[in-house]
């Protein structure tokens, strides 16, 4: 199935990337498409940052689905 | 959803036409407000000179939503109203804007407190700390 993947801050800049789709199986874990972007971008394994499923941050064991939105999200720095 | 986001610096006109539209609300007893400016930190023999926030802004304007009903459920408010920056602001700028009211003033101190905190724990907004010479370095909320 095809995900749609959103990226943020410094993560976006480190990737050069705010959004793309990947081919990803038909249950896939978080624990999973991390194994995934880190294979493609080898930075984001020195890089902090969380997930969010459908707008809800998430642990590695969740399992995504086809209309799922998922975002990766660096340390916050609002206020 | 309210979108809690405005371009650039919260101007003191904002602020200042935000609290006298509360004039009609004769309940309220008590606001407060909190502020976030802009520091013009030094770091590594370079200065601040403006911070540029972007933002997961369908995510975090629920989140804003979400700690507002939670502000209103803990606290007995009257108002509660947040605004944060989008895009550039420069150093001595305001970039958050919490504002709450009550009948009477014990419950405003904790409420801004409470609001604050989980608005830079939770709220996913990324900032860029831009020094003079255009360079930059990403900023972390400790």
């Amino acid at each position: 199935m095809t995900i749609n993947i959103l990226y943020f801050g410094l993560i976006a800049e480190a990737i050069q990337c705010t959004q793309e789709k990947l081919e990803v199986g038909k249950t896939t874990s978080i624990k999973e498409i991390k194994k995934l972007l880190i294979n493609k971008y080898n930075v984001l394994e020195k890089l902090s940052y969380q997930i969010a499923v459908d707008q809800k941050l998430v642990n590695d064991h969740q399992i995504i689905s086809k209309t799922s939105e998922i975002a990766i999200l660096p340390p916050f720095a609002g206020g | 959803m309210k979108n809690v986001f405005r371009q650039g610096p919260i101007t003191s006109e904002f602020i200042g036409n935000s609290i006298q539209k509360h004039q009609s609300k004769t309940s309220i007893g008590a606001h407060n407000i909190f502020l976030g400016q802009v520091r013009a930190d030094q770091i590594e023999n370079k200065q601040v000179t403006a911070i540029e926030y972007s933002a997961y802004e369908e995510m975090a304007n629920k989140k804003f939503h979400e700690i507002r009903e939670a502000a209103f459920e803990k606290f007995e408010l009257t108002c509660s109203h947040i605004y944060h920056s989008i895009g550039k602001v420069g150093v001595g700028e305001i970039c958050l804007f919490v504002f709450v009211s009550a009948p009477h003033r014990k419950v405003v101190f904790d409420a801004i407190e409470y609001l604050v905190e989980r608005i830079k724990k939770e709220a996913p907004v990324f900032g860029k700390e831009i020094f003079e010479d255009q360079s930059h370095v990403w900023k972390v909320n400790k």
